[in-house]
């Protein structure tokens, strides 16, 4: 009886601990200048890495990569731009799934216990009149629902 | 004998896995009722990052693209040390005309180098009762 009691107060905390998600990124990324200086591209530079894990156990849940965008631009930098991105999305068990972003891109992970998704992002934005020198970022945002 | 370890042992399968310790936020999805016209959801949000982060709680509309109007978390803005959790409240009008209402609420990091904005949203439904 007492071990049916301490059985039923696990499984009523099981739904909030079991639907979470946590996103971490292990590599930020970075750009590089395209040899005609009008490419900004991770291609150029390194990908960023993304560890999705303690996925929830009670649905599938859904990655959303979504809303390339340059993040920070020189001062009074306003040329027209075309963004593009990939993704490669690795987990354990389940193999790998590519594709491209722009403007989003979403697949769905099934409910497995441990299960890790390793996503690789490469980001690009092109401008036909080049970039001025001084900082640039993108950011693409990586959404766990 | 045999069958009560293996409901104990399926009933803590999923805490040794961790998912209490490093969750960003949980519930993802809740609903519950509500006498009045406002309801609330207690959300725990935790920092599994190595270092100390500020994240920001936002309520968004389902889609996760605008902010909720009608709606606010009694902590927008946290810091949480690694590893850390910390339990906040969204809570959301329900217009009297409407017998229930579907809330998203995303934590990100305030500021986070890199490419990627890594976002963590959920969805909580709101009914009134009666």
């Amino acid at each position: 009886m007492q071990l049916t009691g301490a059985v039923l107060v696990l499984l009523a905390g099981l739904p909030a601990a079991a639907c979470a998600c946590d996103v971490q990124i292990s590599t930020p990324g970075l750009l590089g200048l395209s040899g005609d200086g009008r490419t900004l591209s991770s291609a150029n530079g390194l990908p960023a890495i993304a560890v999705i894990s303690d996925l929830n156990l009670l649905a599938p849940t859904t990655i959303t990569i979504s809303g390339i965008r340059l993040d920070q631009a020189p001062g009074g930098f306003a040329a027209p731009l075309t963004y593009a991105g990939s993704y490669v999305a690795n987990a354990t068990l389940l193999g790998t799934s590519s594709g491209t972003i722009a403007p989003s891109a979403s697949f769905q992970v099934p409910a497995i216990l441990n299960l890790v998704v390793t996503l690789t992002i490469h980001n690009s934005v092109t401008s036909t009149s080049g970039f001025p020198q001084g900082p640039y970022t993108m950011k693409t945002s990586v959404t766990c629902t | 004998m045999h069958l009560k370890t293996l409901l104990l042992a399926a009933a803590l399968a999923p805490f040794a896995g961790g998912l209490a310790a490093a969750q960003s936020l949980s519930p993802m999805r809740a609903e519950g009722d509500t006498p009045s016209a406002v309801k609330g959801f207690r959300l725990l949000i935790g920092n599994p990052y190595r270092q100390r982060m500020v994240f920001r709680v936002l309520p968004m509309e389902p889609g996760f693209r605008v902010g909720a109007p009608d709606a606010a978390v009694n902590f927008p803005e946290l810091a949480l040390a690694p590893g850390s959790t910390r339990q906040v409240i969204v809570s959301f009008r329900i217009d009297p005309a409407m017998k229930e209402r579907t809330i998203g609420v995303c934590v990100q990091p305030k500021a986070i180098e890199g490419m990627v904005m890594p976002r963590v949203c959920g969805t909580y439904t709101g009914r009134r009762r009666g």
